[in-house]
């Protein structure tokens, strides 16, 4: 009933806010348009290799009490830091070349309990904490006579149990007068795991139920971006996911209902089951974004998003921005978003799966469970038109490098089933 | 639960016609708010990590140009 309500809201606003007329500013438009012209013609081809470096430091924690590792009973503390760099390198006036690099330094209580029913001297606690690093590189190029783009893109990450690479591309048509775009981009991800089970099942043959060690993920997306009018653009997104080979997670324990809440660690060690889940996955998420310039005070960002999988989840999610001038080079930003979702098919809370007609595919992970969840934070952008500070490019003589912007994102989350989460990510940006 | 699915695409696309048609053609010396910073369509790097964790807390990710698969996210 609330959803109903928030999407004939969303609706209505769509259908109001694209009959707004706008007739203020556009002579004043006309003339900083025609100065910002002449700005790009009296480029020198040395302008147009100004790199520029994002740092981002992103910290977030979350805790909960419906581990997956624990059979969706126990801790889901983790905190997780991750400091990562953004560099874009224009190699010409069409042509650069981006990099994202990084490493996620995490603890988690919940991965430590694979070890759950060895006792404490015997923990070997190795997954209680781990590191994971990533790098990413992508090469744009604008096609001078169509005015179209193209860009390939090749990745790798690393962590103690998963080594993943992925590679993809994207084209994008634009319409002569800049008004529309049309993107089709593609994919391809590769997960291998070290398959890794909960201390009890390592030594049981048969309840070893995983054989494949690798995951693939195709992604085939469709996007397409519409200026309505001088103060609104929408945004329409598609994709198609297909994700086949382990989907399950080796050290996921499922206790069927044979097992309670209470037994004790000598019953329960003889219970666990390793999570079985599908080995195909489709998923279809399609979105949509309308993004309006209220006032030269506030924006007013909206996104809507619809999501269906074949493992029977269907969500909705919904977030709105206000974008708020306080001044020239100040910009606050609250946003709240809502969330949700049914579960999947083959979820089960702990003891919930029968143990004597057991079901071909089991899982006790909430993250695919019928949930809700909230999020809302603000964010800060700090952007003087001088920039913050100055100094001496390390990389270029007789060249001045910048601190050019200073951002700083928060957000709580809180879900449904208990699980809540504190995020915040700072970013220093860069031009060399 | 299916007719629930295809009424919500529908809705979508019925959504999707009616802004298309308020469409007007805007030169580009008039782009000027469609032109500032926070109308930016794409989503900004500071929320690039935000995505992700999303992505592995809620069992739908995809369509806002973030990370729709692969990886562990184990915990």
């Amino acid at each position: 009933m609330q959803l109903k309500k928030l999407f004939t809201l969303l609706l209505l606003a769509g259908i109001s806010v694209t009959g707004f007329a706008q007739t203020d500013k556009n002579s004043i438009d006309d003339k900083q348009e025609d100065s910002r012209k002449k700005v790009k013609t009296d480029k020198a081809p040395e302008d147009f290799k100004t790199t520029e470096v994002n740092f981002l430091l992103n910290y977030y924690e979350q805790d909960g009490d419906h581990s997956p590792v624990t059979g969706g009973q126990g801790t889901e503390e983790l905190s997780n830091v991750a400091p990562s760099f953004v560099v874009h390198i224009p190699m010409d006036s069409l042509s650069s070349l981006d990099l994202n690099f990084g490493i996620d330094i995490y603890s988690s209580a919940s991965t430590d309990n694979i070890d759950f029913f060895e006792a404490a001297d015997n923990k070997s606690s190795a997954s209680g904490m781990d590191a994971r690093a990533h790098i990413n590189a992508s090469y744009s190029r604008k096609l001078a006579k169509s005015g179209n783009d193209y860009s390939f893109m090749a990745g790798f990450s690393q962590e103690y149990d998963v080594s993943s690479f992925n590679f993809g591309g994207s084209y994008t048509l634009n319409s002569k007068d800049q008004n529309r775009s049309l993107t089709i981009d593609g994919l391809f991800m590769n997960d291998t795991w070290n398959l890794l089970y909960p201390v009890e099942i390592r030594d049981n043959i048969a309840k070893k139920t995983i054989t494949d060690d690798t995951r693939t993920t195709v992604k085939f997306g469709l996007s397409y971006s519409q200026v309505i009018n001088k103060r609104l653009q929408a945004l329409f997104s598609a994709e198609v996911v297909s994700q086949r080979g382990l989907l399950s997670t080796p050290f996921h324990r499922v206790f069927f209902d044979d097992a309670n809440i209470g037994d004790s660690n000598a019953i329960l060690r003889n219970l666990s089951h390793v999570e079985r889940l599908d080995d195909s996955r489709i998923k279809i998420p399609v979105s949509m974004r309308f993004n309006y310039y209220l006032s030269d005070f506030i924006r007013v960002k909206t996104f809507y998003r619809f999501y269906t999988d074949s493992w029977g989840i269907s969500a909705h999610t919904a977030s709105l921005e206000l974008p708020m001038m306080v001044s020239p080079s100040f910009i606050v930003s609250p946003f709240v978003r809502y969330h949700t979702q049914t579960a999947a098919d083959d979820f089960y809370d702990f003891g919930q799966a029968s143990a004597s007609n057991t079901p071909e595919f089991y899982t006790s992970d909430y993250d695919l469970s019928d949930l809700n969840s909230v999020k809302i934070g603000v964010g800060l952008q700090y952007s003087p038109v001088m920039g913050v500070s100055n100094f001496k490019s390390p990389f270029r003589k007789n060249k001045t490098a910048q601190l050019k912007s200073i951002g700083l994102r928060t957000a709580y989350y809180d879900r449904s089933d208990g699980l809540n989460a504190w995020m915040v990510s700072l970013d220093f940006g860069f031009t060399f | 639960m299916k007719n629930r699915r295809k009424l919500n695409l529908l809705l979508m696309g019925l959504f999707a016609i009616i802004a298309m048609n308020s469409c007007v053609s805007v030169a580009g010396y008039q782009k000027t708010y469609l032109n500032d910073e926070a109308m930016a369509l794409q989503a900004k790097k500071l929320e690039s990590y935000e995505s992700n964790f999303q992505s592995y807390r809620e069992g739908a990710a995809g369509a806002n140009g973030g990370k729709s698969g692969g990886g562990c996210g184990c915990n």
